[in-house]
């Protein structure tokens, strides 16, 4: 086992090795850098600079040397120093900005995976049992509705209704009148409300699919001859279904760790900018427009790496609990 | 044949068959409007505040009327061309335009504007006016406007708003202040200043002063617009006049904040999602398709170079490199499709490349092989065939998520603002605020359309799905 996850630890460098690359040949791409940026907003707004400030500008921040050199320079600060850069825009680091922003990410991303599956894998359960079923056509219709439904639409209508019911606006993390407090019981409750609609709205984006999954892996899994065995021996339904086939079928669904977080951060973008979450998503848009490379940057490899890791824990989940892959691993070698 | 079988899933099922006449009727709708729309409606029309000028802002659609009991003036536009009547009164010729009006009970318009267009005169300058006669048989002198006269050096026959046409806002033009001034005191003994009509014109207009207090009451009936010009030479007149009274309902669709008739955005935006959503899906089907296949059938180094690529753009978070590509080659419809495309297929290579595998080992190719097929035929006349029913019912179900990618790039202001898209539109309602302050036909009905176009799809996709196992459908990583 623990062969194992190194292994796959060691395979994992050359892919780290090249999002690094990528997210800085992002910083790199648009045309023009920060400081030519904020030079011609001074001069937009008539204050000219002479060549000697700009000049020095450039230099402080590095743009006279060639890029590989400023590659290595930010790698070598992450790598090291653990220090992404300069945010132009913000007048922050980087890392004290992320610092505010990721953890809240993380939480919602997480807990929106763990939203999905907690609904997906019991309704996928008596779906496949109760194949044709009314209530399996019910989950289908609603299953197929999320997949059609926009994550934005679907936060602004619900947002917009809530208000009008309850007078309760689930937007931001916290109200107003908590705002400027220091964290007490009510201002975590507080909190706790208004992250139920983007939990439930994120968690919901990947039910429809995850649903289909788990229903088609337990249905292949439940024409298999050993159920039948197992039911000729007289074994209780339930222990049977659980003991076995909701396991091998569940395998999928845990590979789906990896690619359903690329997922989740990108459906998380539109539901934050929709009800003002202060995640990483509506900042790297605005990193973006402003041109702030080094906080852009950033925030597309964090968001990366997270997802490579992803798959890395969901590999080894998969190897923890189904051992048939542990042996073919180790067979392979 | 499993393509057959597909194809009765379709045509046999009532599922099949009612996404069948969705698209079918979305096909025709969009032929429709893409040969009915101009070319470049987007940048000429849509993205031009001027050509909505006329139009109130977020007006809810006309047929609310109906549901609600609130009186709404419902948007009134008219064009007249030649005059009805034209009578010589001294050395002047008198063209008449009679232009009735009717106001329901409570409705008064929210704004009055006037436009007369392609003015032509030999010597003399036309003099233009504007009469409201109102069911109790007073009158209005609404305007009075003199076309500016011949400039120093230049010749006769004079053209004047023939490109600029000549637009007046009646509702607040200082002119029709000092009328109404005029008019209340003549009329009613009442003195009001400028200051104290500005706000109230429409009501001063379209009613009569309260004798309680200074209000107006809104007086319902026919009312008629006169709009007469005085010319000297025979050819002298006017090409049009226009006169539009600004309601608080327009339309099938309403309109947004700054006049536009949503109904126009949102057909335009049928085809392009059609577009969209049938583009990226075949292009990017068609290349999981075919890289999966060379993986799984060529193997080494082939297999390798494609298995590593596909894991590296399916780790890639999409949305944060689709903003950045956008921001930097800029929002452009066919950057948008091509970078859907180049991110949409990883999950299928994986899926055919495992089928394939299976396959290749399969005594059917063996035997082919035996018999001295070459690479390229045993994948195209033995492998493809038996994958092609899973292409196709990838190619419907990658639709819906490509329509909605590019409602959330839209969303997100990285839209091609050249094309209107529903997601566009739904931008639009939410950056200006609309869900707050419930402009709900600015946000649910470009909504229900993606919805509704998605599902099409879906409901396709959920009818050849006991055909096609779903399985190999859904799950990217089959290890």
């Amino acid at each position: 086992m623990v062969a194992y996850i190194v292994r796959r630890s060691v395979m994992l460098i050359p892919i780290l090795v090249l999002i690094s690359l990528v997210s800085f040949a992002i910083i790199e791409l648009p045309p023009g850098d920060w400081v030519t940026y904020q030079i011609e907003n001074l001069r937009a707004s008539g204050i000219e600079l002479n060549e000697d400030e700009a000049e020095r500008l450039v230099k402080m921040y590095g743009f006279d040397q060639p890029a590989w050199k400023r590659y290595i320079r930010w790698m070598r600060g992450i790598l090291f120093k653990f220090n992404f850069g300069w945010s132009f825009q913000w007048g922050k680091t980087v890392n004290e900005l992320l610092g505010e922003r990721l953890p809240l990410t993380l939480v919602i991303s997480i807990s929106a995976l763990i939203v999905s599956w907690i609904i997906a894998i019991p309704i996928g359960i008596y779906s496949a049992t109760h194949q044709y079923s009314v209530l399996d056509y019910i989950f289908t219709f609603f299953g197929f509705l999320g997949l059609t439904i926009p994550t934005f639409l679907l936060a602004m209508v619900l947002a917009w209704y809530i208000f009008k019911l309850t007078e309760f606006a689930p937007l931001g993390l916290f109200s107003i009148e908590y705002m400027d407090e220091p964290m007490s019981m009510e201002k975590f409750i507080d909190m706790l409300k208004h992250l139920v609609l983007p939990l439930i709205i994120i968690g919901l984006n990947g039910t429809g699919a995850l649903i289909r999954v788990m229903r088609g892996n337990l249905l292949d899994e439940l024409k298999k001859q050993y159920v039948i065995t197992a039911r000729a021996k007289g074994v209780n339904e339930m222990q049977l279904l659980f003991k076995y086939p909701v396991r091998m079928s569940m395998n999928p669904v845990i590979s789906t760790i990896g690619w359903i977080l690329p997922g989740i951060f990108s459906g998380e973008v539109l539901v934050s900018l929709v009800l003002g979450l202060q995640t990483t998503g509506p900042l790297l848009l605005r990193a973006v427009l402003a041109q702030d490379m080094f906080l852009a940057g950033s925030i597309v490899m964090i968001l990366s790496v997270l997802t490579v890791i992803g798959t890395l824990l969901s590999d080894i989940l998969l190897a923890a609990l189904d051992p048939r892959i542990r042996y073919s691993a180790a067979a392979a070698r | 044949m499993r393509v057959r079988q597909i194809r009765d899933a379709l045509l046999k099922t009532p599922v099949g068959l009612l996404g069948l006449l969705s698209l079918a009727a979305q096909v025709v709708l969009s032929i429709w409007v893409v040969v009915s729309y101009p070319d470049d409606f987007g940048n000429r029309v849509w993205s031009n505040p001027i050509h909505w000028v006329d139009n109130p802002k977020a007006a809810p659609p006309a047929w609310i009327r109906r549901v609600d009991s609130q009186p709404r003036a419902e948007h009134w536009q008219t064009v007249r061309g030649e005059p009805e009547t034209v009578e010589e009164k001294g050395r002047n010729l008198i063209a008449s335009w009679n232009i009735p009006y009717i106001v329901e009970e409570g409705a008064v318009p929210a704004f009055l504007a006037l436009t007369v267009r392609d003015v032509r005169f030999e010597e003399r300058a036309p003099l233009l006016a504007l009469t409201l006669i109102r069911p109790d048989e007073t009158r209005v002198s609404v305007m009075r406007h003199a076309v500016r006269g011949p400039r120093e050096g230049e010749e006769g026959p004079y053209e004047r708003h023939f490109d600029d046409p000549l637009r007046i806002q009646l509702s607040a033009d200082e002119s029709t202040l000092s009328s109404l001034q005029e008019f209340l005191a003549e009329e009613y003994g009442l003195q009001m200043d400028a200051e104290e009509i500005r706000p109230r014109v429409m009501d001063i207009l379209f009613g009569v002063p309260d004798a309680t207090d200074d209000g107006f009451v809104p007086m319902a009936g026919e009312y008629t617009f006169l709009f007469q010009t005085a010319t000297r030479a025979e050819d002298d007149g006017i090409g049009s006049v226009e006169l539009v009274a600004g309601g608080d309902a327009f339309g099938r669709m309403g309109t947004d904040s700054i006049g536009r008739d949503l109904a126009q955005g949102l057909l335009y935006g049928l085809p392009t999602a059609l577009v969209i959503g049938v583009v990226v899906a075949l292009l990017s089907t068609s290349i999981g398709t075919v890289l999966g296949m060379a993986s799984g059938y060529l193997g080494g180094t082939a297999d390798t170079v494609i298995q590593r690529l596909s894991d590296i753009v399916a780790n890639i978070p999409v949305l944060p490199l689709l903003i950045f590509l956008l921001f930097i080659i800029g929002p452009n419809l066919t950057v948008i499709i091509g970078i859907l495309i180049a991110f949409s297929w990883p999950g299928l290579a994986i899926q055919v490349r495992v089928m394939v595998l299976h396959m290749r080992s399969s005594q059917l190719i063996e035997a082919v092989q035996s018999l001295g097929s070459s690479r390229w035929r045993v994948m195209y006349r033995h492998i493809l065939p038996q994958i092609m029913p899973y292409f196709l019912a990838q190619i419907i179900f990658t639709a819906p998520s490509a329509i909605l990618a590019e409602a959330g790039l839209s969303f997100l202001g990285l839209g091609d603002p050249s094309i209107p898209t529903w997601g566009q539109i739904l931008e639009a309602g939410f950056r200006t605020g609309g869900v707050y302050v419930g402009y709900w036909w600015w946000i649910v009905p470009p909504g229900l359309l993606i919805v509704l176009v998605a599902s099409t799809f879906m409901l396709l996709s959920l009818a050849i799905e006991p055909v096609v196992n779903p399985r190999l459908r859904q799950t990217r990583r089959a290890d």
